[in-house]
């Protein structure tokens, strides 16, 4: 198993490399002028600018400069610094991830809450009237824009009721809706993951078996199905997790959270080639990561799973 | 034109509270700020951003402070905050003296040794166009004097330099980390940070500051605390200022109307920095080099109707409205471009072209800006027989455009009167600011000797020289210049606003005011 992960970890390098020398490049084609970019927005005179893309070292050759990139982030965790604001995007980054983490997990969280128990319901009770109703309020949801999702929440909640605050994200009060804005999206798509999950399992011979040996009804689906339906639902709740933890960016335009979303609009519309470059690799790991954890816990949601990591072990262990 | 005029005389009168005869309150507990961008640093030198603009001077001791606009050391309107006294030994030389007992918060001594590293670093990062532009060099004369070099000493450049440049300990900046910088800065100003929120907001708290006699504006303490919340959409901003989560707020043109008329809250109405204009490229080959497509295209449209999508807005009738001391009333009077269809015609027939032969132009305009009213003036050029064609870039990319004289006819640009009128024409025409060409590409001598005898000397004469060789020409059209508007609850009477931004820790307070907070 061990050995699995470190394998798993070692595929992340050269895919987050490859991600970097695109990201580089990609920016380095893009029109602008970085070094009118980090003078800011006055007149400055040719020799300013001369100099200030000598001091950038702009004026060295692309190769070099890519590879002196990709090595300080690789060997040094060093994304550069700003163009716009010279502040070191590696401590950008530290900050705002916590902000982005919270919303990420909070949404997951309430996703699984309420998406799971009610795809097993719809499941177990397929084609029945309250099957119906979920599929008509899920669907409602997620044909709903976030943001208009977002602006609805906020107009009821923090306008009309006075419960929530509007924007900010000063306390775990400020996350609640933010994070029910940013769940309630992908609760339709989730929670019909886990209906179809659930009907090709509750369907199967070992749950009928389950059933005619008497076993209550919460056993057979939660004991007997729900374990052998998780592998489709674990992959959709990792892709939906990995891709948050990248910034739910309208969300925290909305309610002006400081997030990794946000910074990255911010770095785009500004142009600050490096801060949306750092962003770029920072949420492809965030996402090889959350990818990597899923495929482990494939192996405790599905034994047949983790008796194949066992036993590729133990392959490489005797071609050694 | 009734409707302009009331609109000018909105913006000339500069602000406007709305609260009269409200009994002020020395002092407020705390105040919350909502501002429009959630870019920002907060150490002593960074790019511009709406929390810069409005903490700077609260945050970071600089030599002297402008209470206004135009403000002259000369005449003795600059404030003293850093420096004791500043004395001129000729053109571009000073010498300064600084009080002997600045410490920061961190219980640094400041002395001239730290206001040179100041200048230098700040020269060096770039991120002041002004201080790139004038000042040369410093050199302390002791512990607690320096003699101050400048290398453009136009009018207006020591000003600048005195203001601009936010004096911070070598020592602490040295050896502090990024994030010391950036969150737990060792400020040299009124107030210091307790907390730093990236991108999210500051918390300022007023300290036991080191001076407390000969106070400038700017070193107020009428606040305990001031906390700057970022929301960048214009809508979350006014639902936060009705849901009482902040107290004062910047509120778009589509928002106003709830807080107009509202004794809930008080209504400042200002003028943006940035006034809007076109310029001509008088580069060879170029339609627009022949000055009679210039002012065709200038008489074929008005820039009313340009600015009907941009809500309130004051007319233009040079590079900008009444701002800078040394405008000259009269202009306001004077005929500015009106639209003439007939008058379009002869300059077209003049330079060539008639309905068989269209004038083709195109225009280079900020993709991010609202494009209505390019829209709008594409209509209007359209009717007199000229087609335009609108070409947007965002920022980064039209920073390269227009400086390719092959790339545009038209540009559209924005630039604000920080000091002079004459500034913001040196910006647009100043040969040696712009590497020596104008803006629009033009090389034209007679245009450069007007303008260094304005900036030499402001006199009526001179200035109405340059305005009127430029309209003769036919060099730019100044549009106009929206108003803004800021909201406070009702407790909040009055937010100094001489500057064009509050001066947050000098606002007043009514006797009754509590924040939301």
């Amino acid at each position: 198993m061990a050995k699995y992960v470190i394998k798993r970890l070692l595929i992340m390098i050269p895919t987050l490399i490859a991600v970097g020398i695109i990201m580089f490049t990609l920016m380095n084609f893009v029109p602008g002028d970085p070094a009118q970019l980090a003078l800011g927005s006055g007149v400055h005179t040719a020799a300013e600018i001369e100099a200030k893309r000598e001091a950038l070292g702009l004026n060295r050759p692309f190769l070099v400069r890519l590879g002196e990139y990709v090595s300080n982030i690789f060997l040094h965790f060093d994304f550069g610094k700003s163009l716009v604001d010279g502040t070191d995007i590696k401590w950008e980054l530290m900050k705002r991830f916590p902000h982005t983490a919270k919303i990420a997990i909070f949404s997951i969280l309430l996703t699984i809450i309420i998406g799971l128990p009610l795809g097993i319901y719809t499941a177990v009770h397929a084609n029945s009237a309250g099957d119906r109703v979920s599929l008509i309020v899920t669907l409602l949801f997620d044909c709903m824009p976030s943001f208009w999702t977002a602006l609805l929440l906020v107009l009821l909640f923090s306008l009309k009721l006075k419960w929530l605050p509007s924007s900010g994200a000063k306390s775990l009060k400020y996350f609640i809706l933010p994070t029910i804005a940013n769940s309630l999206g992908g609760l339709a798509g989730f929670t019909r993951q886990v209906r179809a999950s659930m009907l090709e399992v509750v369907s199967s011979d070992y749950v009928t078996t389950a059933r005619s040996k008497g076993l209550p009804e919460k056993d057979v689906v939660y004991g007997h199905a729900l374990p052998n339906a998780l592998i489709p639902i674990l992959t959709v709740i990792g892709m939906r997790f990995g891709s948050m933890l990248g910034g739910a960016t309208i969300i925290e335009v909305v309610f002006s959270i400081p997030g990794i979303g946000q910074y990255l609009v911010n770095s785009i519309n500004n142009r600050d080639y490096n801060a949306c470059t750092g962003c770029i690799i920072f949420i492809a790991f965030a996402f090889a990561i959350i990818m990597l954890l899923t495929d482990l816990l494939y192996a405790y949601a599905d034994p047949r799973i983790k008796a194949q990591y066992v036993s590729s072990g133990k392959k490489v262990k005797k071609n050694g | 034109m009734k409707k302009q005029m009331a609109a000018a005389a909105i913006g000339l009168a500069m602000m406007t509270a709305t609260v009269m005869g409200v009994s002020a309150q020395a002092a407020a507990d705390s105040v919350i700020v909502a501002v429009d961008d959630d870019s920002f640093t907060i150490g002593p030198w960074g790019n511009d951003s709406s929390v810069r603009d409005w903490t700077e001077n609260t945050l970071w001791a600089h030599l002297c402070y402008r209470p206004f606009t135009g403000a002259m050391l000369e005449a003795g309107e600059l404030q003293m905050y850093a420096a004791k006294s500043v004395t001129k030994v000729d053109d571009a030389t000073y010498d300064i003296e600084i009080y002997d007992n600045i410490v920061d918060a961190k219980g640094n001594a400041i002395t001239a040794e730290d206001v040179v590293y100041s200048y230098d670093k700040l020269k060096e990062l770039g991120y002041v166009s002004e201080i790139s532009l004038y000042y040369d060099s410093a050199e302390a004369t002791g512990d607690y004097t320096l003699t101050l070099h400048l290398k453009d000493s136009s009018e207006g450049s020591i000003e600048a330099v005195l203001t601009l440049c936010s004096i911070a300990s070598k020592d602490w900046y040295e050896g502090a980390s990024e994030n010391e910088i950036n969150a737990d800065p060792a400020v040299t100003g009124p107030y210091k940070v307790t907390e730093m929120n990236t991108g999210s907001g500051v918390t300022m708290e007023a300290w036991d500051y080191w001076k407390s006699e000969d106070l400038a504006d700017c070193e107020a303490q009428n606040v305990d605390e001031i906390e700057i919340r970022c929301i960048t959409e214009a809508s979350a901003r006014s639902i936060a200022l009705e849901n009482e989560e902040i107290d004062m707020a910047e509120i778009s043109m589509d928002d106003i109307s709830r807080f107009e008329d509202n004794e809930d809250y008080n209504v400042t109405q200002y003028l943006n920095w940035m006034s809007q204009y076109l310029i001509f490229n008088t580069s060879e080959g170029k339609a627009t080099a022949d000055e009679n497509v210039r002012k065709a295209i200038a008489h074929a449209f008005d820039t009313y109707t340009m600015s009907l999508t941009a809500g309130e807005c004051v007319m233009s009738y040079d590079v900008a409205p009444n701002i800078g001391p040394d405008y000259v009333a009269a202009w306001d009077s004077q005929e500015y471009f009106p639209r003439d269809l007939d008058k379009v015609k002869e300059y077209l027939a003049a330079a060539g072209y008639d309905e068989s032969n269209p004038l083709q132009v195109s225009i280079l305009v900020t993709s991010q800006a609202p494009q209505q009213p390019y829209v709008a003036l594409q209509a209007m050029l359209a009717e007199a027989g000229i087609q335009l064609t609108i070409d947007g870039q965002d920022r980064a990319a039209r920073q390269a455009v227009q400086n390719d004289p092959t790339a545009w006819d038209i540009a559209e640009y924005s630039d604000s009167v920080v000091d002079f009128t004459t500034s913001f024409w040196n910006d647009l025409f100043g040969a040696e600011a712009n590497g020596g060409l104008t803006q629009g590409f033009t090389d034209d001598p007679e245009l450069q000797s007007l303008l260094q005898a304005a900036i030499a000397d402001r006199s009526e004469e001179n200035m109405t020289a340059f305005h009127d060789y430029v309209m003769d020409k036919c060099y730019m059209v100044g549009l106009y210049t929206e108003t803004k508007h800021i909201v406070t609850t009702a407790g909040i009477t009055d937010i100094c606003l001489e500057k064009l931004n509050p001066v947050l820790n000098a606002m007043t307070f009514a006797d009754d005011y509590a924040s939301v907070g």
